[in-house]
């Protein structure tokens, strides 16, 4: 719109642009190629392409019924946070777009002070809290640890969409008889769909990647990939690149997926709501 | 806008499911780890009350404020080149590149990579000899060493540019989509420069988006762990120690809740009056 009127005359190629998506792009094709050949050949040679040619790493990870758990693990408590924090986001959100009420900034403000603490400040009491209340190694447990960080940034970017609707059409609609939850759903909801797919990405890009709460919080049957994967890629363990490559790459799936999905929406999504 | 904003307390039953779970989840293990700081812990079950003993030999312990000052260093250049570099990209994406919404999946990818991952391809990429980066400059008679304290600090700068300045370039072009197409014709007719126009109107447009970035960034700095522990583990020496490693070593390796709880009341005391003032400033750009 403003780009194309702004620069048609033009060639709408930018090498800046270009030069920094291949500086992003050329180290996980990199990633690709080490999990596509054998550990050894990764050990001995710099090569960009892969030789020989395997995919016993792949083989290795999808043979093991620990490591495709793991993975599942770390999808189900994933979408399990999305849920959870849209479910009590929204109405927070909608509560802080178009009402003061005692102590409103202040409660916005606290919720902001959660993001910025580290997880490992409250590592340990949370684990001594969750087993008490025999949830300690399941989904739910991490799911509900990691909304303390999505549920304030999801408030703040949901807010900023309800606030873009104008009041006025809930008004009118208000007028007309509908009642404040056919408001809610019919009208508003189809409004802000962009908000609720940019909420989710940010969600995700701290519940797939966060992994101090993950591992305090898990030992066995919700233990997520990432945990799993250390054993093969932490300095402090014997590294076997192959196979911490092959995890990578699948963990870089999910990833990929979702931006290629929401590419249209995240950049308009974030100038319709207020958070530009 | 805000003037209109209805003043109902009933409001607070919307927001009661977040503050429930905000309670729940963060503000009793919060309080947990203030109980913490007064006391000594023996056997992971027994306390004894030692008052503000921890916080004293912390505020009097070097190694704690070199420990700060690191995290702080860090925050501040990974701050300085993701800015510059992601507003610079942004720029350049709004007004020079075709099809950005492919750009933009492209942006996102390093975003949604698992901070191990992050670290793991990192360190290998700075391999001597079969890394992508380290062979590379080896070719070139360049030899990185990650147990030099340069390129330790290098590398995890590099890596957090890698990792984080799609954050900026995806805030900042979100921000000039925002921009009236009017203001741009406007300054074109009256010939205005290309920094003119950076400086008067598309800066002061990006504003509250530059806020909200800096501080998602700026959280996301201070709490740096596993990538820079995948890297060099925290050293040579301690020279890649940040607070989150700190922290844990504290409270998992040395078993000291007390000292653990006493860091991070003082790293909260510290982080307030910059998360207040960054609030206090995004709200005055929503009032207008």
């Amino acid at each position: 719109m403003a780009a194309s009127q702004n620069s048609a005359s033009r060639p709408r190629v930018s090498k800046s642009v270009l030069l920094y998506s291949a500086f992003l792009l050329v180290p996980l094709y990199w990633l690709v190629v080490l999990s596509l050949q054998p550990n050894k050949a990764s050990k001995s040679a710099l090569s960009l392409l892969p030789s020989p040619l395997s995919l016993e790493n792949f083989a290795f990870v999808f043979g093991s019924p620990d490591w495709v758990a793991g993975y599942v693990n770390a999808v189900t408590y994933v979408a399990l946070n999305v849920v959870i924090t849209l479910l009590v986001a929204l109405p927070a959100a909608y509560a802080f777009a178009r009402f003061r009420f005692l102590g409103s900034e202040q409660a916005l403000f606290f919720s902001l002070l959660f993001r910025l603490m580290p997880p490992a400040i409250i590592m340990i009491p949370v684990v001594q809290m969750f087993s008490a209340a025999g949830l300690i190694d399941t989904h739910l447990a991490v799911a509900l640890a990691h909304c303390l960080f999505t549920v304030p940034v999801s408030i703040w970017i949901l807010e900023g969409f309800v606030s873009a609707v104008p009041i006025e059409l809930e008004e009118t609609a208000a007028i007309d008889g509908h009642s404040p939850a056919a408001i809610f759903f019919r009208i508003l909801l189809p409004q802000i769909r962009p908000g609720l797919f940019v909420t989710a990405f940010f969600c995700f890009i701290f519940s797939w990647v966060e992994l101090i709460l993950a591992n305090a919080l898990t030992t066995v049957d919700a233990k997520p990939i990432g945990v799993i994967m250390k054993v093969v890629a932490s300095p402090v363990g014997s590294v076997h690149i192959g196979i911490a490559s092959a995890v990578s790459v699948l963990m870089l799936i999910p990833g990929a997926a979702l931006a290629w999905a929401l590419r249209r929406h995240l950049a308009r999504g974030f100038s319709m709501g207020r958070v530009t | 806008m805000s003037a209109r904003l209805r003043q109902w307390n009933g409001a607070w039953a919307l927001v009661l499911p977040a503050a429930v779970v905000m309670a729940v989840g963060g503000f009793a293990p919060l309080m947990t780890a203030i109980n913490y700081s007064f006391q000594q812990s023996f056997s992971g079950d027994r306390y004894f009350w030692t008052g503000l003993d921890w916080y004293s030999a912390i505020l009097h312990d070097g190694a704690f404020w070199q420990t700060m000052g690191r995290t702080a260093l860090f925050s501040i250049l990974t701050l300085v080149l993701q800015f510059g570099l992601g507003l610079f990209i942004a720029r350049k994406l709004f007004h020079k590149q075709g099809r950005p919404e492919l750009f933009i999946a492209i942006l996102g990818l390093p975003l949604l990579a698992p901070w191990i991952v992050v670290g793991f391809l990192w360190r290998h990429m700075m391999d001597a000899e079969v890394g992508l980066l380290g062979g590379l400059l080896s070719v070139f008679q360049v030899t990185v060493d990650l147990n030099s304290v340069l390129w330790a600090w290098v590398t995890i700068l590099a890596m957090d540019l890698w990792h984080w300045t799609s954050l900026v370039v995806v805030l900042c072009y979100a921000g000039y989509l925002s921009i009236p197409p009017a203001y741009f014709h406007a300054a074109k007719i009256d010939g205005a420069s290309g920094w003119a126009v950076f400086r008067h109107i598309e800066l002061p447009k990006l504003r509250n988006v530059l806020l909200v970035a800096g501080l998602l960034r700026l959280a996301d700095s201070l709490m740096i762990y596993i990538e820079p522990f995948m890297i060099t583990r925290g050293g040579p020496h301690v020279a890649t120690t940040f607070i989150s490693q700190e922290l844990i070593k504290t409270a998992t390796q040395e078993f000291n809740l007390g000292e653990a709880g006493a860091i991070s009341v003082v790293y909260l005391l510290l982080i307030v009056p910059i998360a207040w003032l960054l609030f206090k400033a995004m709200r005055a750009g929503h009032g207008g």
